[in-house]
């Protein structure tokens, strides 16, 4: 990983258009602003993350599509028992 | 049983023309980048009569995701795509899309949840679909807290 110090108001930049800069600095926390296309999407990486492991335990869970059939009849039998 | 609007099984007219068709994620589905394209289908029961359930499968590897409405596990679901994700989607606005969220089947039924905070938007025109990141839904959302109607 390539590191860099730098101060509050001081900026990284990625490529062509994207732009990092330290916004503000409180103890060990640091604001960071971010300039880049709206198409980039830029993300929290713990946010990133979930999304990603969320995504693979779905197809994890789905060993066999006969699973479904399973919760359907959970679902429907909890239903007639309302 | 009964009760439950048509449309909450994702019977409109939009779910059809994507029943059956390759769906191309230009940016694949997140941890699955290198997948692109993927076959919608509506999952067929063999014995319970109705289900709510979609399939999304890849058309190259083993990997399936189960899919749901989200409408169907929260009635007021709201997103509002920003415009590149609209020009993504080659789309005109977010009422020309139709929206669903992957399920995540656990062992115990009752840990079965669906991914609100990650819908999948799909273009049932352009046949390009987008998995977009909502901050403020959880992660996990419980189904079978809901009842199916």
């Amino acid at each position: 990983m390539l590191v860099l110090g730098r101060r509050v108001g001081e900026s990284i930049t990625i490529g062509e258009d994207i732009v990092v800069t330290v916004v503000e600095m409180t103890g060990s926390q640091a604001r960071i602003g971010i300039t880049a296309p709206r198409s980039v999407q830029v993300l929290r990486e713990e946010i990133y993350k979930a999304m990603q492991e969320e995504n693979r335990a779905a197809v994890r869970g789905l060993q066999s599509p006969s699973v479904l059939e399973e919760v359907l009849a959970h679902l429907w039998k909890k239903k007639e028992q309302v | 049983m009964g009760g439950m609007r048509k449309r909450d099984f994702g019977e409109s007219l939009a779910v059809g023309l994507l029943e059956g068709q390759v769906i191309f994620f230009p940016e694949g589905l997140l941890g699955f980048a290198s997948n692109r394209h993927f076959m919608l289908s509506r999952y067929q029961p063999t014995v319970e009569p109705r289900s709510p359930f979609f399939l999304l499968q890849a058309q190259e590897g083993d990997i399936s995701f189960p899919l749901i409405s989200p409408h169907l596990l929260m009635a007021d679901f709201q997103f509002a795509p920003s415009r590149e994700v609209l020009t993504k989607l080659c789309a005109g606005s977010a009422a020309d899309l139709v929206v669903m969220v992957i399920v995540t089947i656990r062992d115990r039924l009752e840990e079965i949840t669906a991914n609100l905070q990650g819908p999948l938007l799909l273009n049932p025109v352009s046949k390009i679909g987008l998995q977009v990141v909502l901050e403020y839904y959880p992660v996990r959302f419980p189904l079978l807290k809901v009842p199916l109607s």
